[in-house]
């Protein structure tokens, strides 16, 4: 793991709460190698976006790295000083964000909103030059007519066109890292699979690492090399795509899978996890998923133990007590006398 | 573009009209004009006759026919007690006004843009609270007091500046500030609270991810989208400013549009009123379309036509 371009190791994100401080990401690790996509998959609120804003240097004012560490490129940034972490931000690293409509700010020309991405890491960069670039980027996330576009304003482009521009300007400055939030979630269907082509076409022209958040499975398996399941601030299962896929080690990526739409109708209706994730600010002692899991019910380990990541089989690991049964390699456990 | 300009100089002109038709049939109650212009052992005689030879001795309706076919040609009629054309008169005042108003407007605005820039920049709670503790206080004082006490301090006591009247800028310095101190309460709130609301907007922290630094997305990001609420009240402002602030302009003994209304009203002058209310009404309704002009400038969502 010594070639790891980001390791994030035990990090611990606080935030305010009334009754003190709430940790919202509890011990969260994970690698991107060198032109790897890892996909981080989880419900709303579990953690993942702010792990990646924690990652960014950018948590709101109310939340705080708590412990931990982050490297990025060998070096340490999470205690990195704020001029550091500016010229990283849209050069090294740079992100794109869930809602193309309000990531974009609504009176700059689109163009003007690329071609500052380029000018805050090269304040020197004359204007025709810049506007050679913009177009030129414009053109590479497939704008169309990327002259005319690039002086228009986003209220003027299509929700797909705008995350386009926003791809556009997350890769201005030949990232090594490009962080996706969320980046097809207020998409039109349609407009998904088109995006994420642009989004792995940029990747493998920049020789770039892609980290793509999202609580779609569907859209992770076809395009990541590695997931990481979240569940309640933390790492419910890591494992590369396929083995994930084939033999899911935590209850609740069993039931992310379960739930997904198949075309083969073994089953009319879309199964779904019951239950509600829990508050973060009162997680239930042991396994945070135990009362909403099938197998830990009334399993005394699952409510007093919280489960540590374990290895499962190669570059797999779960925080399960009971991981092998959950892969299918025990006989499931009959009924609770 | 060109059909909404039309649509818009048409409803300035309605509104023009239906200020200044309102305005003559209300002075038309405050009472006999010719019984303040004579002294009060004046012969009925006497009043008869200088009521015919101002017009007054016409039935209403008459009057307010021919009032409308001059006023349209420019010609409001003459001042009653000066016995020289009306619109000069005011028009004469208005650079006074506009002194006044411009100075107050902007310094009011500039102090408010510097210190709400500045609680941004430090995010000193401390300091947020103190300066809209001052603005309460600015906003609650009213303003004939606060122009008084100014003229007490540096008037009276220091003798540093000038009490009342026109003149060079050391007369324009108490009357402005006054004024400009009520104008910083307001904006002060307004941008305040148009700058919170535009930090947390996903926008900004697409500015930070870019590499941005606090007072470069403040300035190049926050600031023009905070612009856009603050620019319709500061229109609404100016135009009220322009109509003369009739009470500093009182207490400075300043020679504006305002003042000259003010002694005409209780003179019962009617063409010097008159035509003061037209010049305003007009400053009122042409601030009122700039501004809305300036929004589309400013606002690239906003396209009239």
């Amino acid at each position: 793991m010594s070639a790891s371009l980001l390791s994030v190791r035990d990090l611990v994100v606080e935030f305010d709460g009334p009754h003190g401080p709430v940790r919202v990401v509890d011990e969260v690790s994970f690698d991107v190698g060198a032109r790897e996509v890892l996909g981080i998959v989880g419900e709303s609120g579990s953690g993942k976006s702010v792990s990646l804003l924690a990652v960014m240097g950018l948590l709101p004012a109310s939340a705080r790295v708590a412990a931990g560490e982050i490297r990025f490129d060998g070096q340490r940034i999470d205690d990195a000083p704020e001029a550091r972490m500016r010229a990283l931000r849209g050069g090294a690293i740079s992100m794109i964000f869930q809602d193309p409509m309000t990531s974009l700010n609504p009176v700059l020309r689109i163009g003007t909103q690329i071609g500052e991405a380029i000018r805050l890491h090269a304040p020197q960069t004359p204007k025709a030059e810049l506007r050679e670039r913009v177009e030129a980027l414009l053109a590479s996330v497939g704008v169309p007519d990327p002259a005319t576009r690039a002086r228009q304003f986003p209220h003027e482009f299509s929700g797909g066109m705008r995350q386009r521009a926003m791809i556009a300007m997350a890769i201005a400055n030949g990232p090594k890292l490009l962080i996706a939030d969320e980046p097809t979630t207020a998409l039109d269907v349609t407009i998904q699979a088109q995006v994420m082509d642009v989004l792995e076409g940029v990747c493998q022209d920049n020789h770039a690492s892609m980290i793509l958040v999202t609580h779609d499975l569907g859209l992770v398996a076809e395009t990541a090399d590695r997931i990481a399941v979240m569940y309640s601030g933390r790492i419910a299962e890591t494992a590369p795509t396929d083995a994930l896929f084939a033999r899911p080690s935590h209850p609740y990526t069993r039931g992310l899978l379960d739930s997904l739409p198949t075309l083969d109708a073994e089953h009319d209706e879309l199964r779904s996890i019951p239950g509600q994730p829990p508050d973060m600010a009162a997680r239930p002692p042991g396994c945070a998923f135990h009362p909403r899991c099938t197998l830990g019910q009334g399993r005394p380990a699952c409510s007093s133990e919280r489960p540590d990541l374990r290895t499962v089989g190669i570059r797999h690991a779960a925080a399960c007590h009971y991981a092998e049964e959950a892969a299918g390699d025990a006989p499931p456990r009959e009924a609770a006398q | 573009m060109t059909r909404y300009l039309a649509r818009r100089l048409v409803q300035a002109a309605l509104t023009v009209f239906g200020v200044v038709t309102a305005v003559f049939f209300l002075v038309e109650l405050s009472g006999d004009p010719a019984a303040l212009l004579l002294p009060t052992e004046a012969s009925p005689e006497d009043l008869a006759r200088l009521r015919e030879s101002l017009g007054l001795d016409e039935p209403l309706l008459v009057r307010y026919l021919a009032f409308l076919g001059n006023a349209v040609q420019g010609d409001f009629g003459d001042s009653f007690r000066q016995r020289v054309p009306a619109l000069p008169l005011v028009l004469e005042r208005l650079p006074a006004t506009i002194e006044l108003a411009l100075s107050a407007f902007l310094l009011g605005i500039g102090m408010a843009f510097a210190a709400s820039l500045a609680v941004r920049l430090t995010r000193s709670e401390r300091l947020r609270t103190g300066l809209l503790w001052v603005a309460f206080t600015f906003q609650a004082i009213p303003t004939f007091f606060f122009g008084l006490i100014l003229i007490l301090v540096f008037s009276v006591w220091l003798g540093w500046l000038p009490s009342l009247g026109r003149g060079g800028l050391d007369h324009l310095i108490l009357p402005a500030f006054s004024l400009a101190t009520f104008e910083l309460a307001l904006y002060l709130r307004l941008l305040n609270s148009a700058f919170l609301q535009e930090q947390s907007q996903d926008y900004v922290r697409t500015a930070y991810a870019k590499g941005g630094g606090r007072a470069y997305v403040l300035v190049r990001h926050v600031l023009p989208n905070a612009l856009l609420p603050i620019v319709t009240i500061a229109g609404i402002n100016l135009g009220v400013l322009l109509g003369g602030a009739i009470v500093t302009e009182t207490v400075f003994s300043w020679p504006g549009v305002g003042r000259l209304i003010v002694q005409s009203v209780s003179q019962r002058d009617y063409p010097v009123i008159l035509a003061g209310v037209f010049v305003i009404s007009l400053v009122f309704v042409v601030i009122n379309l700039l501004v809305d002009l300036l929004y589309a400038v400013l606002d690239p969502r906003v396209r009239y036509s």
